[in-house]
């Protein structure tokens, strides 16, 4: 979003009009490049566990996700979800709603979740309790 | 024997508010509890009921979702 003049706040007519030749500068940047780099942090759809039921479609905050035909879909049925890296802006909602666990986010996929959260706590404190259920001694 | 006093919470935190928050507040030298250990998400919207299970399952005492 590239905003100029009175979007910001009150202000005069030749400064409005510098700061909108600025705006417009910075957009035809990113209109006039042939390709884009994306961020890594994007959700991706693995096809075949999608069963094409709307989810991702219906929970996306950007309306990313498609159905696409020519994606084939768990059991080889016709059309699967897809998502375009380039307009994904990573929030992770499909993939915490995907009920097939279809989707997932890079950077934060289940197996980086549960070894930031282990790593993060103590294994001296709760983690002893598990352990004692395990081996069934005391320490 | 587990100490009662000390118990291990995971919190959730999106990165654009609570996360920044919590950054904002290490930038101010605000102290809070070493129980509390911050994992960072994209957006609440990324909490897997899953995962908040697994934490438990695990044995942390308390999960915290904020943003």
């Amino acid at each position: 979003v590239y905003m100029a003049g009175m979007a910001h706040y009150p202000k005069l007519l030749d400064e409005s009009m510098i700061q909108a030749q600025a705006a417009a500068a910075r957009a035809a940047r990113v209109l006039n490049r042939k390709t884009l780099t994306a961020g890594g942090r994007v959700a991706v759809v693995n096809e075949s566990l999608c069963t094409g039921c709307l989810t991702c479609v219906r929970v996306c905050p950007f309306g990313v996700p498609q159905i696409k035909a020519a994606l084939t879909g768990v059991g080889n049925i016709m059309g699967a979800a897809y998502i375009e890296p380039a307009i994904c802006q990573g929030c992770g909602s499909c993939a915490a709603e995907c009920p097939a666990r279809a989707i997932h986010l890079l950077h934060y996929t289940d197996a980086q979740m549960s070894a930031k959260v282990s790593a993060l706590v103590d294994p001296s404190l709760s983690f002893i309790v598990s352990s004692e259920i395990a081996t069934g001694e005391t320490p | 024997m587990i100490d009662e006093t000390r118990h291990q919470i995971v919190s959730y935190c999106c990165e654009y508010c609570a996360y920044a928050a919590a950054d904002l507040a290490g930038g101010l030298r605000i102290q809070y509890p070493p129980e509390i250990k911050i994992v960072q998400l994209p957006c609440t919207g990324k909490l897997d009921v899953l995962m908040v299970l697994r934490d438990l399952e695990d044995g942390i005492d308390g999960v915290m979702v904020a943003g």
